[in-house]
């Protein structure tokens, strides 16, 4: 199983970076419509277990124009007793890996704001369900295998 | 479902925003016991119209571009009970009034 190790950032955590771009889907129509897509942003995302789905900054992932092809209903410390309905768009995640990179062509993420936190996103449960994360704390690293 | 804010992509901000695919999401409503038949698979819809129901949400997707190309289509779940996503920290979340 192919995996990398990143040491863990001393103020943000596991951080890992990924490359985000237009779905595959959307890439497949735009070039059909002679419309060259968005180039792909590099974006740092905070591994965690605590978020059960993928998130985006959403002024990062702007150069992408991306329209919401879904809603879903989220629940965070602060939205009480009812969830809220949020906006999902449809997103490609790639992973380098010098032998073996993990790519992800269609995923449903959301957006929000992340501007003041260092990172450019979470990766969540719906990711890390197709991987095996090891956090060695005492090594100050982690390692993702996929 | 109501909600006081709203966050607009790429503009770092919170505000009352609308849902651009309310229209989709009333029909999914409205089809939604017909279409709990495919529990578990994937609908696409745009405007009223049902285009129809896909086993994966790669294969709603593309069918999706292709049908509609770049104007607002809705891909969702079919479920009896929405799923709700969790998360343990706060979020500035884009909120649909």
């Amino acid at each position: 199983m192919p995996h990398i190790t990143v040491p863990i950032d001393r103020f943000s955590g596991p951080v890992i970076a990924l490359v985000v771009g237009v779905s595959f889907a959307k890439h497949a129509i735009l070039k059909k419509q002679g419309i060259t897509a968005p180039s792909p942003v590099i974006m740092n995302f905070l591994v965690d277990s605590g978020a059960s789905h993928t998130v985006v900054d959403a002024v990062s992932i702007a150069p992408l124009a991306m329209a919401p092809t879904g809603v879903t209903y989220i629940h965070t410390p602060s939205t009480g007793e009812t969830p809220v309905a949020v906006q999902q768009y449809d997103v490609s995640l790639y992973l380098h890996h010098p032998d073996n990179s993990k790519m992800i062509p269609n995923l449903a993420v959301t957006a929000s704001d992340f501007s003041k936190q260092n990172i450019q996103g979470l990766l969540g449960r719906d990711v890390l369900e197709h991987c095996l994360l090891v956090y060695d704390g005492r090594a100050g690293s982690f390692a993702l295998a996929f | 479902m109501k909600s006081k804010l709203a966050f607009r992509p790429g503009q770092g901000h919170i505000e009352d925003m609308k849902n651009p695919l309310q229209q989709e999401l009333e029909t999914f409503e409205r089809l939604k016991d017909q279409l709990l038949q495919d529990e578990g698979k994937f609908a696409v819809i745009s405007g009223k119209e049902l285009l129809g129901v896909y086993s994966t949400y790669d294969d709603a997707l593309q069918i999706g571009y292709e049908r509609y190309n770049l104007t607002p289509f809705l891909v969702k779940k079919i479920s009896a009970v929405e799923q709700i996503n969790f998360f343990t920290r706060d979020l500035p979340v884009p909120c649909l009034t």
